[in-house]
């Protein structure tokens, strides 16, 4: 491990790669940076459920270390555990949890959600986690899934070309009710976030 | 329109559309890579009235217009595949499918050169276009096919719907 950002990589594919793989004794490690750490830890475990993975969470903040590794200790093989939290254990702490660390031989699939300089930590103070993770560690983007402002506006233009509508006349028509039904205009009003335009009114 | 049998939430809806997608590229049917099969499937989540959520799954280009391969998913015998699909939740109520068009353009020069599945909006009048139809190489033509869920009109696609010879 090292102290710049692995790479890169969307919610999704990091669930597949973790279900697919959850058996006993796999350990991952997420560098999550400059995002609320509560929404990623639910869109991660929420894409690993919808690929038939058994996730639990637990937060590690302001527990001992023996917590900490009685908790991962704890998660069945064959399931997976999202541990956060980690960020306040200094590298004493980290060089502890290595020297315990016959205690988590046995546990399910591990995937520890860091800062950057926790990963640092953890590189320089347990090399033996460490090699348990090997180079199965990513830096979490979790906009991956959704299209990047500049994948959106190439489907607008595109959208534009076609039709030879504006976004104005094509928000206007649906409004009246007179918009085309071809489907390529409920993506227009999707990525226009109108999405009041294209929902039925349900039940 | 009859209710389809839709997976319970849109991140399931995506799930399955992926995973279908990363088996046929796992079997060699697809040979667009798993990366790329991650990079071309995007999914975009509005929430409209009363908590509705609107769910646009995006696989590959809108149109298909000649441009690279990269914007589409490639089958083993080079036809290009791309799709868009629209899907309401909304609490307490069955998923809604909204919209969907599904186009595969065949590699060869053969006849007819693409299919496309469309499932319209349901506003227009049914007798004057059908709402699910299958325009079989022209953008004029529509035969009007039963409405399918996203994953039965992928498999058709992927392991069904051979290069017309």
């Amino acid at each position: 491990m090292t102290d710049t950002l692995p790479p890169a990589i969307a919610p999704s594919s990091v669930a597949l790669r973790t279900v697919s793989r959850a058996g006993t004794g796999d350990w991952l490690l997420l560098v999550v940076t400059g995002a609320q750490l509560d929404p990623v830890i639910d869109q991660l475990a929420e894409n690993m459920r919808a690929f038939g993975g058994q996730v639990s969470t637990t937060d590690a903040s302001g527990r001992s270390i023996q917590e900490v590794i009685d908790s991962i200790a704890a998660s069945a093989p064959g399931t997976v555990l999202l541990v956060h939290g980690l960020d306040g254990l200094t590298d004493e702490e980290w060089h502890h949890i290595d020297l315990l660390r016959s205690r988590l031989i046995g546990a399910g699939t591990i995937v520890l959600v860091v800062s950057l300089v926790t990963a640092g930590r953890i590189s320089r103070s347990a090399p033996n986690l460490s090699s348990w993770i090997g180079g199965a560690m990513w830096t979490l983007d979790p906009g991956a899934d959704s299209l990047s402002d500049a994948e959106r506006n190439e489907r607008l233009k595109a959208l534009r070309r076609w039709s030879k509508l504006t976004d104005e006349e094509v928000v206007r028509r649906a409004e009246a009710g007179s918009l085309p039904d071809d489907p390529e205009y409920t993506e227009w009003l999707v990525l226009l976030d109108r999405a009041d335009l294209v929902a039925p009114e349900i039940g | 329109m009859q209710r389809l049998a839709l997976p319970a939430s849109a991140k399931t809806l995506a799930s399955d559309v992926r995973r279908c997608l990363l088996v046929a590229a796992d079997e060699g049917v697809l040979r667009t890579p798993p990366e790329s099969i991650f990079r071309l499937l995007k999914t975009e989540e509005r929430t409209a009235e009363r908590g509705t959520i609107v769910v646009a799954m995006l696989g590959g280009a809108t149109f298909d217009k000649g441009q690279s391969e990269d914007a589409f998913f490639i089958r083993s015998d080079g036809a290009r595949l791309s799709f868009g699909v629209a899907v309401a939740y909304q609490r307490g109520a069955e998923p809604e499918l909204l919209t969907y068009r599904f186009h595969l353009r065949f590699a060869r020069n053969g006849s007819p050169a693409f299919i496309r599945l469309d499932l319209n909006d349901e506003s227009r009048d049914p007798l004057m276009e059908p709402r699910s139809h299958l325009h079989p190489g022209s953008d004029g033509l529509r035969l009007p096919v039963p409405v399918m869920t996203p994953l039965e009109i992928l498999e058709r696609l992927l392991y069904g719907t051979p290069t017309p010879q």
